[in-house]
């Protein structure tokens, strides 16, 4: 599995804390992950796991103020940006990764047409480009009309709104596209309209794409890898034929049933007991451990090292259900998820 | 099975702000039966919501008749036509904004007991949090809804439509606001519900998954009309129409 090129995002163990009235929450406790070029990646959670705050970290798009990273390392194409401010972040032309959001709306300027908005991504990450023309081609490469340059984002459905979303995003030709629950809002058959475009960029442009959301479904078929996190801590990891064939952590086969939404043979639905964790506390062991059923002792106490189960040699686990090998080394170049 | 709802030729048109009219119901006939699970299917803008705010009660509908258990809703004086509603409860997707954040769960309850002209004591109160899974229920009367978990806010809502010991439960998208993890707890609480209490549900749903495993019959509704309707299993398997093929294909399946 080694690779020459460096993956196009890598972070290493970051611990997120927010501050609040409450109290610190944790977001981010120790979490790792890698993209790497053209790959299609899953980010698997709930709400409050710590997905949107892992995308928005990448992007320095969590609140300045509020929000600081504790521990940890994140770098794009391995470059170190774990303390690029937003004004850096602003000020990087032509830098590598773009977002696309849940609510489209909150990001296109309402005031403004989405012809200048596309341009000004333009003029801001590759400027020396014709731009005119260019908004043309963005615009036919999310397929949307050129006469929806001058529109203005209140004009658009839900789902041409995401697709001027894209064309802005791309607009700074990202080799990563960050895409944060971007069907959440959309009914099934526009989602899965822009469930295929996505897909067709991706073949188009050679971009690898990090697709953040809850619904099974949609990583199953749309993502070659995918990283199940839970109360900021990535539980577990693997190409999706191996996670779906054979998920290993409680938490994630107790999420695959509850996906499903069949009925047992007393007719009852699967559940996962419990309720979420509250992020203040500062549990030592495993954050799911509160509601496993398969927890023990030693699950309360600490958090288990990084397991590779099934023989493909590209699944991991973290659970002590699946001790930790003796042999530190084999276990080491699947950390970090490559 | 005695008809418990009949929706009968009902249509509504509203009026948009910029002065178009919409006609988001059109011409549709449906039925729930004494017990019976239906799920209204269908994607936004179909009108799906309009026809659960018709079946409430809460619009007057331009055509057509709404009869609770055979009585026109609409024929109906005050005092009936509230004893009427209150056989219909609804439970809506975000139970924060049903819930008042400034009244505590036992003020909550006492009032929905009240309507009913039941509210006799704590201890009917506290029966009602228990029987939807807040257990021991005195640990709740005291608090305020932002106190409560999501789950549990959604539980309190289910509470509140059983004080008034409805026959129907109208659910508008109850589970689209809560995590995977937590859907089937409130799936199996509306099951167990239902076997207790002989309910019927009218399940107001986008969700073709929670569809299929939980109804009897569904209805699929595009553009203000019913497009399809059937047993769960016959539609959802092997669906006639050419909108409900397209429906049920676009839903992203586990693909392993």
């Amino acid at each position: 599995m080694s690779r020459e090129a460096p993956p196009i995002l890598r972070l290493q163990d970051v611990s997120l804390t927010f501050r609040t009235r409450a109290g610190a929450v944790r977001a981010l406790n120790g979490a790792s992950l890698a993209v790497h070029e053209g790959e299609a990646i899953g980010l698997v959670g709930e709400s409050g796991s710590g997905k949107s705050t892992l995308a928005r970290a990448v992007l320095g798009l969590n609140p300045e103020r509020s929000s600081r990273i504790e521990a940890g390392r994140i770098l794009i194409a391995g470059r170190d940006v774990t303390r690029l401010s937003q004004a850096e972040w602003e000020g990087a032309r032509g830098h590598p990764v773009a977002m696309v959001f849940q609510d489209p709306l909150s990001f296109l300027n309402p005031i403004m047409r989405i012809g200048r908005q596309i341009a000004e991504s333009i003029e801001r990450h590759a400027p020396d480009r014709r731009v005119e023309e260019r908004v043309g081609e963005l615009l036919a490469l999310v397929k949307l009309p050129p006469s929806l340059a001058r529109a203005y984002p209140h004009e658009l459905s839900g789902g041409m709104r995401q697709r001027a979303l894209l064309a802005v995003a791309l607009a700074c030709e990202p080799r990563l596209l960050i895409a944060d629950e971007p069907t959440t809002a959309l009914d099934v058959t526009t989602q899965a309209e822009i469930l295929a475009l996505l897909r067709d960029l991706r073949e188009q442009l050679g971009m690898a794409m990090l697709l953040i959301t809850h619904d099974l479904g949609i990583v199953s078929s749309a993502c070659e890898r995918l990283y199940v996190i839970y109360a900021g801590r990535v539980l577990e990891w693997g190409r999706s034929q191996d996670v779906f064939g054979a998920p290993a952590h409680p938490y994630t086969v107790g999420l695959f049933q509850a996906a499903r939404a069949d009925r047992d043979a007393q007719g009852r639905f699967a559940t996962i007991g419990g309720e979420p964790p509250d992020l203040g506390e500062t549990a030592k062991g495993c954050p799911f451990a509160p509601r496993c059923p398969s927890a023990m002792a030693e699950c309360i106490q600490s958090m288990p090292g990084v397991t590779v189960v099934g023989e493909a040699g590209s699944h991991a686990v973290r659970c002590w259900l699946y001790p930790p090998a003796q042999d530190a080394a084999a276990t080491a170049g699947h950390v970090f998820g490559s | 099975m005695a008809t418990l709802l009949a929706l009968q030729g009902v249509t509504h048109t509203f009026r948009r702000s910029g002065g178009a009219l919409v006609t988001a119901v059109r011409d549709v006939s449906l039925e729930v039966g004494e017990s019976e699970t239906v799920a209204l299917v269908g994607e936004s803008g179909s009108g799906k919501s309009t026809l659960g705010r018709i079946a409430l009660g809460l619009i007057r509908p331009d055509a057509g008749r709404v009869l609770i258990a055979g009585k026109n809703l609409h024929d109906m004086a005050n005092r009936e036509l509230r004893r009427e509603r209150i056989a219909f409860q609804p439970i809506f997707q975000d139970a924060t904004a049903s819930l008042n954040p400034r009244r505590t769960v036992r003020d909550l309850l006492r009032q929905a007991l009240r309507q009913r002209g039941a509210d006799r004591n704590e201890h009917m109160r506290i029966e009602l949090l228990e029987s939807v899974g807040l257990r021991p229920g005195s640990l709740y009367l005291e608090r305020y809804p932002h106190e409560l978990s999501g789950g549990q806010r959604q539980r309190l809502a289910i509470a509140r439509a059983l004080a008034m010991k409805p026959r129907l439960i109208i659910a508008d998208e109850p589970l689209s606001g809560a995590d995977v993890s937590m859907r089937g707890q409130v799936l199996n609480l509306l099951l167990d519900i239902k076997k207790e209490r002989g309910l019927a549900y009218l399940m107001i749903t986008h969700d073709i998954s929670i569809a299929r495993a939980f109804a009897d019959r569904v209805a699929v509704m595009k553009e203000g009309q019913i497009v399809e309707e059937g047993p769960a299993g016959v539609v959802l398997s092997k669906p006639r129409e050419d909108y409900t093929k397209r429906l049920l294909a676009a839903v992203p399946q586990l693909a392993y």
